[in-house]
């Protein structure tokens, strides 16, 4: 099983190609959501009406990307962040009341990321899922397997 | 090919009959080597111990404080607390919807410079570290309704004790305290398995045991609980529950809801509480330390440079005593970029000679510090990548000891022709 050295390197040039094409589909391809999309339309044109704070169903099992800020829950041993609360202001847990359910995504990741700094915004791209869960004060949440975090540029 | 073999033995040759300012220089490079690989192997593993020492814990509550400040010392005993959290605001949480378990801690005694913490068996059962691993017993079991103690592994070791000791808990935090209470021996039930934690040099008994212990040491001027009916969330009675505890952990049944609660017990109005997600008030605390981290290594790094520099300048003052030197090799056949290649070679192997030995350093000096470093502070040197960061420090130091080698041989290259030509010696 010996592969001449060019036509290996051929191969591995194709698949780096390859990669580099896939990637940049997939960056294309994922398109971007806003938090607005995230609430259920409103049913009546009540202005009084309570904006519903459950999940869109409509939103399951879509790959998405999704800017927010980062509330670290659960490092690894180097202090790399492994899961998160996705939340789309800084802050949320401080100044003013948290985010209803559907304004935050709970997120896990392979590969845990080092997060520079809680103000420090970033586009996390992934499936979203949409979890059942019943409790006294809540219902259904946002979830999200993260493939791919950057930064968020301004 | 010959011809660069007998280079680098004249390089030897040549560092060997100055043996005693290349050692100099070697033992300059060594030392600036030994502080930045000191350095950053001491903020790795304190960084990897911070991190391994809670896990899974969705809250953690307090008295009105910093959140950094609370997990300092609810978490890695270090500092004192200011206040308390009183029973009733223990189990009003507890009892919170969502809430899957929860830990009490009751800290601020000793067993001999060990800290004390009064929890329930919640806290062997619940409790994570790492990356999200439980709590063992290496050996026995975990503290039962009685007067019984659970050691952690170092505790255990350092104390001495085994399973079916007594101990007796003294008052106060510090190595000794002139309350003791001979009278209400503590037995221990069981040693927990290492964790590499903080949580290894504690000493754990029941709230119940703690109180008991504080009763009969000074009369206790807390008033009782007002309201005594409401239990944990678990349904079993707490028998003698404490007025106050230190801090509690939370664990949720979805993480979800941690934002919301953390409002919740954040606005509580019958206590003026702190409830932190520990993961967050960690990054808060490495956001502090980063500073000094990388001042540091800063430091370190220009360490590197001033033991290069050093090098540099020992090489660039026997250049003078060495033109006869030099002339003689020209005289019997070493081309200038011979004489050039050989200074180049002789920086080159003063700087990983002294790479290699800072790395030896290094490793003897933190191999002697690393008990008593965590004797005193629980942080286990033991370095996540430490060949990767040592290779590259020693690729680096030498690389740079090339490139510095090269001025003082470019001016031999120099010397070496215009001495051939004149007849100044």
């Amino acid at each position: 099983m010996t592969i001449a050295p060019a036509l290996s390197l051929r191969i591995a040039a194709l698949a780096v190609l390859l990669a580099i094409a896939l990637s940049g589909a997939r960056a294309q391809d994922a398109p971007k959501l806003t938090w607005e999309e995230m609430v259920p339309a409103k049913t009546s044109d009540d202005p009084l009406a309570v904006t519903s704070s459950a999940p869109v169903p409509a939103l399951d099992g879509r790959t998405v990307q999704l800017p927010g800020f980062i509330v670290p829950l659960e490092s690894d041993e180097g202090g790399l962040i492994s899961e998160f609360l996705l939340v789309p202001y800084f802050g949320a847990c401080i100044h003013v009341p948290p985010p209803p359910p559907n304004q935050l995504v709970y997120v896990t990741l392979e590969e845990p990321f080092n997060l520079v700094s809680l103000q420090q915004p970033y586009w996390i791209e992934g499936t979203l899922q949409v979890e059942e869960y019943s409790s006294e004060v809540a219902d259904s949440h946002y979830t999200m397997r993260a493939d791919r975090i950057s930064k968020y540029n301004y | 090919m010959r011809a660069r073999f007998p280079i680098a033995r004249l390089a030897l040759r040549s560092i060997a009959s100055r043996r005693i300012s290349a050692a100099l220089t070697c033992c300059a490079v060594a030392l600036s080597v030994l502080l930045v690989l000191g350095v950053q192997e001491m903020r790795e593993s304190a960084r990897q111990s911070f991190a391994s020492t809670i896990s899974g814990t969705d809250l953690l509550v307090g008295p009105r404080t910093s959140g950094v400040n609370l997990l300092l010392y609810a978490v890695f005993r270090i500092g004192q607390p200011t206040n308390n959290v009183s029973w009733q605001s223990y189990e009003r949480f507890t009892a919170a919807p969502d809430v899957e378990w929860s830990i009490p801690l009751s800290l601020g005694d000793s067993y001999r410079g060990h800290a004390v913490v009064g929890t329930t068996d919640a806290y062997f059962r619940h409790f994570r570290y790492g990356r999200d691993r439980r709590l063992e017993l290496a050996a026995g079991r975990a503290f039962g309704e009685g007067p019984e103690a659970v050691l952690g592994a170092t505790a255990a070791r350092e104390l001495g004790h085994e399973t079916g000791d007594d101990i007796v808990i003294a008052h106060g935090l510090g190595a000794t305290s002139f309350l003791k209470h001979d009278r209400h021996p503590v037995t221990v039930t069981g040693i927990l398995a290492p964790t590499g934690t903080v949580a290894d040099r504690a000493v754990y008994v029941s709230l119940a045991t703690l109180d008991s212990i504080h009763e009969t040491a000074t009369p206790s001027f807390a008033p009782a609980p007002a309201d005594d009916h409401g239990h944990g969330h678990d349904g079993h009675a707490e028998p003698g529950a404490p007025a106050e505890i230190t801090a509690f952990l939370l664990g949720l049944e979805s993480r979800v809801q941690v934002l919301r609660l953390q409002r919740t017990i954040n606005e509580y109005e019958r206590e003026p509480l702190t409830a932190v997600i520990p993961a967050v008030a960690l990054f808060e605390l490495w956001s502090v330390i980063g500073v000094a981290e990388k001042a540091l290594l800063a430091v370190g790094a220009l360490a590197v440079l001033t033991g290069l520099v050093g090098m540099l300048v020992a090489i660039l003052g026997t250049l003078n005593e060495r033109r006869r030197e030099m002339a003689i090799l020209r005289s019997v056949g070493a081309r200038p970029r011979q004489i050039f290649l050989l200074l180049v070679s002789e920086a080159g192997l003063l700087a990983v000679a002294g790479a290699l030995l800072g790395v030896v350093l290094k490793t003897a000096v933190l191999g002697a510090l690393a008990s008593p470093i965590q004797a005193r502070t629980g942080i286990l040197l033991e370095s996540v990548r430490p060949a990767m960061a040592e290779a590259v420090v020693v690729a680096v130091v030498t690389a740079a000891g090339l490139l510095l080698g090269a001025l003082p041989a470019w001016r031999a290259y120099r010397n070496s022709l215009a001495d051939g030509m004149t007849i100044r010696l």
